[in-house]
């Protein structure tokens, strides 16, 4: 599996038949170090996941094997988002830390 | 399979249900001089036995999700194995 960040929605209304209520998103490669690379993939969501969040995704035919993607033309499928990552003994990313804070709303 | 060195790990409480009770590892796969080669993946390790530092061995592509009987995953990589010892003809 990979790491990466959603970064998009791809919308398409004309696609094969099965794909239709699918839910694709555009992400984007990630390093160890929570730095983009250049490389994107189309990946269906099986986890709800949404823009900027730090996801894994499986490739290949494993990723046929959730509910949303059974027996689906996709190669690509977000199994999991991310709570936080640990390498080398260092915690090189958590979500806590990583969300925006709620800007206020307008006092009515 | 391949052979990898285990370098860090990964938590997710939103995850797939056939992931429930699993742990993700970050790898590090290797060469049969145990030397790096390629990028680190996302493995799972279905039964929770890996730890950071350990050589392991992994299955990828479709037959990764296959490891568990009875239990299909959506995974392209998935550990199999901590190895003991290894040796080829002039290492070990």
């Amino acid at each position: 599996m990979f790491l990466a960040k959603v970064v998009g929605t791809v919308v398409a209304t004309q696609k094969d038949p099965k794909l239709a209520g699918l839910k694709l998103l555009l992400v984007q490669n990630l390093t160890l170090d929570l730095e983009l690379t250049k490389s994107f993939v189309v990946a269906a969501d099986a986890v709800g996941a949404g823009t900027g969040e730090v996801v894994v995704c499986a490739t290949g035919s494993s990723a046929r094997l959730t509910e949303v993607t059974h027996n689906l033309p996709v190669d690509a499928v977000i199994m999991a988002i991310v709570d936080s990552l640990e390498v080398g003994g260092r915690i090189t990313y958590n979500k806590m830390n990583d969300e925006k804070p709620v800007a206020a709303g307008p006092v009515s | 399979m391949n052979i990898a060195t285990v370098i860090g790990s990964l938590w997710a409480t939103q995850k797939h249900p056939s992931f429930n009770g699993m742990k993700f590892c970050v790898i590090q796969p290797l060469d049969q001089h145990r030397r790096p080669v390629g990028s680190p993946i996302i493995a799972v390790d279905p039964d929770n036995r890996c730890g950071r530092g350990e050589t392991v061995f992994y299955v990828d592509g479709g037959d990764a999700a296959t490891v568990k009987e009875n239990h299909s995953m959506p995974s392209d990589a998935t550990i199999v194995g901590i190895i003991d010892s290894m040796s080829t003809d002039n290492h070990t």
